[in-house]
């Protein structure tokens, strides 16, 4: 399929696109070297069936807001933990004991099961030397994979895509619901930005569907949930690229018409064979499944769940989102064996810092360092990685990491997505023993 | 700045940059009009002093007192309560989160004091708070009243209205905050967001300060403020090598004092007004005069909008335009009001900019962060839609979700003139500037069985440009 300036006919005009308006949009001028090698890429995957049934694909769950770690994978032998937290201390005989020290939230039931049955792997103590507890410098740190001091423009992923996928295929990465993150920011324009599936169609279907109204954020106050934590809802930091911004228009618009349609025919054909709770973080999972299951050449999602900032009467909030958070991965997880693509996909989830160890006078907790960070798949070994950080020694109230999260890029990067780690973190970082 | 240059090169491409900018945009005679009174007079008219938004009925004390004895009932009743009490009581609440939002907007509309608004949802931006914690449109509503006051005027005088305010007392965690265990959210926020910007205090001086703030009460149904004494730690504190007793005020008194807090603010104002990359020469200049001045709005904003900087060609044309910028701006420019209120909330929310609803205190990040391939398509197709009328054949679309222009009228003006252009007008109407001549063929081509000089084929044409990348940028 050659590439040609955009319609012209009449009849070509009043069809619907994805893009009505670009019929009357022509290729803009500095395309040209760039376009042949876009188009062409996005010619050909319009013509095949998407087939990418066999690389390894990496899903990223955002905590936005700053989980608490030690509410989350709880000490609960340890007096020091109860003398911290005479309010928001779990009791031991509520906590789902892995072993005879830790144990989970009592929301994370299937996270339990998960690790009973060898998917689930908990890495201990993660964080960075001289950690920031600013929201926004802190995700930016973890998204752009930089020392504490130090700023980039580009993020991890971003970098992977440059590094390691051919072409520039818009699809390569896809963020569901809300803005592109910055892990995703390289030199190539990679990045799809697709809205959550309600049911089984794409929230938006035209401009004029005033019928498929966002139920999450404003209605909010309809079905009385406990928002303590959502003062942070989701961080994403602009980036400072440079760059002409009409350029950067038109080139956003041609990879949505390249993207767009390949995403929307693997959604419309999705037929989920596992149950799914009805919550934000199962909707976006539930996206992603279904484009894994429609075969798309997609090698990372990115999907976001927030509230977690829990400084006020952390308790009920945190139960809510823990929940949220167990059962979509363990929906996500069975519909991953169902589809047969559970040796292929695994899902990293992390959060910009955990929280401080001492509970504060409103029943909650403020932002603070290192915290655990939970891993599933199929391939992964599962179990508890790295040391258990001590409750005595502590950075400033805060709980100081062992394991830098970079050590768990670098294996993510080399050890699953197959690709030398250190082009990308400008320099080698000790890896995890994270798969089998 | 060059005032005497301005005047020579004063141009209709510079009076429609500054009504873009300074404003959300106009109609081309609203751009002559201040193309005509000359650049000082026209920055003189922009920056007049706010007129006041209407009152929202249920925005009224007795109003809100009967709603707080309803919400109150309903809590005091707990597991009797009639569930469809609550359930009215919270779809009540819904429904005026929504109509918070579209008075708002309504406004930044129809306000013949449009850079009083811009400047407003700038500070909404800069404080931001949100609905989706402090759970009451009241309090909202209070707060957009407070920054609309104090928008124009002495911004440490802003601040501490602020902190007084109480959807930002619930926002960022101040009610519960007490001596012995105060809480650091507030404190935290305003170093680091509000005044100063990271790298600018220790942890140490957030510990501090959050001492200060200490026993700050609002009432989360009716507002209003005090300092409840016994759980203010009135005792010596160290916060930026300053010693004292400081209250919040001594607080904030002291953080303007440094110096960071004017390059800070500085900086992001010209973000929003100017352009991104900040250029740090201007910056710092600025930043020096308005720390002189005290930190006065309007001589800032008058410094910056007749400056030369601000007129450059690289500057103009060249900002992403925010989803609200981008609505209002579209209303402005086609003399119409918005869409229906279910229509407007629903497509903004899809553009990911919901007033009163922000994401985070820092608010939105604005520039390309708003593009994305979703956003992106929904912004064309939406633009288009917005204008294109009826086509024959295809059934009645609701006028809820399109603009109300006065087609005929422009009908009958280019009537007037048969030498006129309809592309050309157009295209100067909704971009300020003509389309490289590849895209208006393209466009003319698309509409060629179209009379452009007749209503239905020039709200097509109009729709057409829209739709276009470039219309997202002003």
């Amino acid at each position: 399929m050659k590439p040609t300036l955009r319609l012209k006919t009449r009849r070509e005009f009043l069809r619907t696109t994805m893009l009505g308006a670009a019929s009357c949009w022509t290729v803009p001028a500095f395309i040209q070297q760039t376009f042949f090698s876009m188009n062409a890429r996005a010619a050909d995957s319009a013509v095949q069936v998407a087939t990418g049934r066999d690389h390894p694909i990496l899903v990223v769950v955002q905590l936005a807001g700053g989980n608490d770690g030690l509410n989350t994978l709880i000490p609960y032998a340890d007096d020091l933990y109860y003398q911290a937290r005479p309010r928001l201390g779990i009791a031991a005989n509520e906590v789902l004991k892995l072993n005879d020290h830790l144990g989970l939230h009592p929301a994370l039931g299937d996270l339990q099961q998960l690790f009973g049955s060898g998917e689930l792997a908990i890495v201990q103590g993660v964080g960075y030397p001289n950690p920031n507890r600013s929201h926004f410098r802190s995700t930016e740190i973890w998204e752009t994979a930089s020392e504490s001091n130090q700023s980039l423009n580009s993020g991890w992923l971003g970098r992977y895509f440059d590094n390691a996928c051919d072409g520039a295929d818009p699809t390569a990465g896809v963020t569901v619901g809300g803005q592109l993150p910055q892990s995703f920011i390289g030199s190539k324009p990679v990045g799809m930005v697709v809205p959550s599936m309600a049911g089984n169609r794409l929230r938006r279907q035209n401009a004029s569907d005033t019928t498929m109204m966002d139920s999450a954020g404003m209605d909010d106050s309809d079905s009385g949930i406990n928002m303590e934590g959502s003062s942070i809802l989701s961080v994403t930091n602009s980036t400072a690229t440079g760059g002409n911004p009409l350029d950067f228009l038109e080139r956003t618009a041609l990879n949505a018409e390249a993207g767009g349609a390949k995403i929307d025919s693997a959604i419309k054909q999705f037929q989920p064979g596992a149950e799914w709770p009805a919550n934000r973080l199962a909707q976006q999972l539930r996206t992603v499944a279904a484009m894994i299951g429609g075969g798309l050449d997609t090698r990372v999602y990115y999907t976001t769940l927030g509230g977690f900032d829990t400084h006020n009467n952390q308790l009920g909030t945190h139960q809510r989102l823990l929940g949220e958070l167990g059962t979509s991965l363990a929906a996500f997880d069975r519909e991953m064996k169902h589809q047969g693509n559970h040796d292929r996909v695994m899902v990293m989830s992390f959060s910009e810092f955990g929280r401080r160890v001492a509970e504060n006078g409103s029943a909650g907790t403020d932002h603070g360092a290192a915290a655990p960070l939970i891993l599933t798949g199929g391939k992964l070994k599962a179990g508890l990685l790295g040391k258990t950080p001590s409750l005595s020694s502590l950075n400033r109230g805060d709980i100081q990491h062992s394991v830098d999260f970079r050590s768990l890029y670098a294996t993510v990067l080399e050890d699953w997505l197959g690709t030398p780690s250190a082009p990308i973190l400008s320099k080698a970082f000790p890896k995890l023993p994270l798969f089998t | 700045m060059a005032n005497s240059q301005l005047h020579k090169t004063w141009t209709p491409t510079h009076a429609a940059h500054l009504l873009n900018r300074a404003g959300f945009g106009g109609t081309p005679q609203q751009i002559a009009n201040l193309h005509e009174a000359g650049p000082e007079a026209a920055v003189e008219m922009l920056l007049a002093p706010a007129v006041s938004p209407p009152k929202i009925p249920w925005a009224e004390p007795e109003q809100v007192e009967i709603f707080a004895a309803r919400a109150r009932e309903v809590r005091q009743a707990g597991n009797q309560a009639d569930p469809e009490a609550q359930r009215m009581l919270r779809r009540e609440q819904a429904q005026r989160d929504r109509d918070l939002q579209f008075w708002w907007l309504d406004w930044m509309v129809a306000s013949p004091t449009p850079a009083a608004e811009k400047l407003t949802l700038f500070w909404h931006g800069h404080f931001a708070t949100s609905l989706n914690k402090v759970r009451n449109p009241y309090l909202l509503y209070l707060q957009n009243l407070t920054l609309r006051q104090h928008a124009m005027g002495a911004i440490p005088e802003l601040t501490r209205a602020i902190s007084r305010d109480p959807a930002m007392i619930l926002w960022l965690d101040l009610q519960r905050s007490g001596r012995g265990k105060p809480n650091e959210n507030f404190a935290r926020e305003l170093m680091e967001l509000f005044v100063l910007g990271e790298g600018n205090y220790s942890e140490q001086d957030v510990l501090e300060s959050a001492r200060a703030f200490t026993g700050y009460r609002t009432h989360p149904l009716r507002g209003g403020f005090q300092v409840v004494q016994r759980m203010h730690d009135s005792g010596p504190k160290s916060i930026l090598n300053e010693k004292g007793d400081f209250d919040g005020d001594g607080v904030i008194q002291i953080l303007f004092q440094q110096e960071a807090a004017a390059r800070f603010l500085c900086r992001k104002i010209w973000r929003y007004y100017v352009s991104d990359p900040v250029d740090e020469g201007q910056v710092g200049a600025l930043a020096r005069s308005f720390r002189d001045a005290n930190y006065e709005m309007r001589p800032l904003l008058r410094q910056i909008f007749l400056s030369r900087e601000f007129y450059e060609p690289a500057n103009i044309r060249s900002q992403i335009k925010g989803p609200v910028q981008w609505l209002v701006q579209l209303c402005r420019q086609m003399d119409s009001p918005l869409p229906s209120q279910v229509f407007t909330l629903s497509v903004l929310r899809g553009l990911g900019q919901i007033l009163f609803s922000p994401p985070n205190v820092k608010g939105w990040d604005g520039g390309k962060s708003w593009i994305t391939t979703d956003t992106l398509a929904r912004r064309m197709e939406t633009g288009e839609a917005l204008l294109t009328p009826n086509q024959r054949g295809q059934g009645n679309r609701r006028q809820a979700e399109r603009l109300e222009v006065s087609w005929q009228e422009w009908v009958g003006e280019l009537s007037t003139d048969p030498g006129a252009s309809p592309i050309d007008r157009a295209s100067w109407r909704l971009l300020q500037t003509k389309l490289p001549p590849e895209a208006s063929r393209t466009i003319l081509e698309s509409l060629q069985s179209e009379d452009l000089r007749q209503a239905h084929g020039l709200a097509l044409l109009h729709a057409k440009i829209a739709g276009l990348p470039t219309y997202q940028l002003t």
